[in-house]
């Protein structure tokens, strides 16, 4: 993450403290389960703090579910590492640790008390309902983040898992299992896709730069515009991407335009 | 020595906790209950209610728990210790991976894809805990009467204003609703 030239050790010590009181804070309300971490850490280390990017705990979110033990440690394990380092997960992972020990360390001295109290319990149902309408909300946010990809086929990997896990109860191991080899797949196809349009980019630069160059109005070199083996597929996929490069580059527009499909 | 049999089952409860504290607790069970006989099953029942009951982690709050019955304080660090060192080392490597190769396209790939199921899987949680907040543990019900109005009245609240105040710490809120239950069971 963007350090901010922050690597001096106070600016480190100060923002590893405040980590481990944040994470101490949401430690001791993460009631009902781990997931429930998920809302509060956004709104604290992305909203709040902007210590990290919505994407980047998307990412932690998806790293700390997937390995084991709980997601509430290994989210801090991996935010604290992002930020700065082993310190700082040390401070993470102790801010998170402490307050569930501290308490059960309580209870466990009176359980019955605490287990029978009307007053606990009456909160504690209180507490639920409020939990639900905290997953809700970021649950609502992050199905609208997935349907901002526009791919049919993410909207439907999320439904599946949604109604194998809840209907079906299947492990969420087989789950993560079957995303991650979605993904691996999606690796060389999505790999040779982005290829072809840089190569695409690379031949429109070629181009544009002979353009520039003779300062005349000869042809553009459209062999310039045939990448080595292509298949039909991508080409024809292509070509309408090439059709608006040629065009730019026929109004002698700047380069810039490339840059962008290069993404 | 208990300390070390402490530190071990937790250590193994900690590995297989893959995906959420839940899946420890068949394992918290095989060892504690059934291996070494260190609690009953009526009291590893009460260690569930417990452990959900409090915040934390379940498998933190299991350790904790059973440590501090076995072995006191002492006994209580080591479990926990125990429970957090499979994902200390796990989860650090994949940490300092991330941090090195998390740019590169293809992770960013696998991670994509493996989105859209992380959300399902939260929004399962989501709808099980909203199901037993308004319905009970007995589940959903067409039935009307099942219905805990006063639950059903606090999270559309709850939610109301966490949609619409950007800024309010969720914590507050679920205080709120806390406090909100005291007031609705017992003034009302």
């Amino acid at each position: 993450m963007r350090k901010n030239g922050k690597n001096n050790t106070q600016g480190k010590a100060k923002r590893c403290w405040t980590l481990f009181i944040s994470s101490f804070v949401i430690s001791a309300f993460t009631f009902g389960g781990g997931f429930v971490i998920v809302p509060l850490m956004r709104k604290k280390y992305v909203t709040k703090l902007q210590w990290i990017k919505e994407e980047e705990m998307l990412d932690i979110t998806a790293i700390a579910q997937s390995s084991s033990g709980a997601i509430a440690v290994n989210a801090s394990i991996l935010l604290g590492y992002k930020i700065a380092g082993v310190l700082c997960v040390v401070c993470a992972v102790l801010g998170t640790i402490l307050p569930p020990m501290g308490i059960i360390m309580l209870v466990s001295l009176a359980y019955d008390a605490f287990r029978t109290n009307e007053i606990v319990a009456v909160v504690l149902q209180g507490m639920q309902a409020g939990v639900a309408a905290v997953i809700l909300d970021v649950v609502v946010q992050m199905i609208a983040d997935v349907g901002r990809y526009k791919q049919p086929l993410a909207i439907a990997v999320m439904v599946v898992a949604f109604a194998l896990n809840y209907f079906v109860k299947l492990n969420v191991m087989y789950i993560i299992g079957g995303c991650l080899v979605i993904g691996l797949i999606a690796i060389p196809l999505t790999a040779r896709k982005a290829k072809c349009i840089a190569s695409l980019s690379d031949s429109q630069q070629l181009t544009n730069d002979a353009i520039t160059d003779s300062q005349t109005t000869n042809a553009p070199k459209t062999d310039n515009f045939v990448v080595n083996q292509q298949d039909v597929h991508d080409l024809a996929e292509a070509h309408g991407d090439a059709n608006a490069q040629r065009q730019a580059a026929n109004s002698l527009t700047d380069n810039t335009t490339n840059e962008e499909d290069k993404q | 020595m208990i300390y070390f049999q402490l530190l071990w089952t937790f250590v193994q409860v900690g590995l297989f906790s893959i995906g959420g504290g839940y899946a420890a607790i068949p394992v918290i069970q095989s060892h504690v209950v059934e291996g070494y006989q260190w609690l009953t099953l009526s009291d590893f029942t009460d260690l569930v209610t417990i452990a959900e009951m409090t915040p934390g982690p379940i498998t933190i709050n299991a350790a904790t728990f059973v440590g501090m019955r076995i072995g006191g304080v002492a006994g209580a660090l080591v479990a926990t210790l125990g429970a957090i060192l499979p994902a200390l080392i796990i989860v650090s490597a994949l940490a300092v991976l991330y941090n090195k190769f998390g740019n590169l396209k293809s992770v960013q790939i696998v991670l994509h894809w493996l989105k859209p199921a992380i959300v399902a899987l939260i929004a399962s949680a989501a709808l099980s805990i909203f199901i037993n907040a308004v319905w009970g543990e007995q589940g959903f019900s067409t039935d009307a009467t099942r219905i805990d109005l006063g639950a059903l009245i606090i999270f559309v609240t709850a939610f109301v204003v966490l949609r619409k105040c950007k800024k309010c710490s969720p914590v507050i809120v679920m205080l709120g609703a806390g406090a909100f239950n005291l007031v609705i069971q017992y003034l009302l």
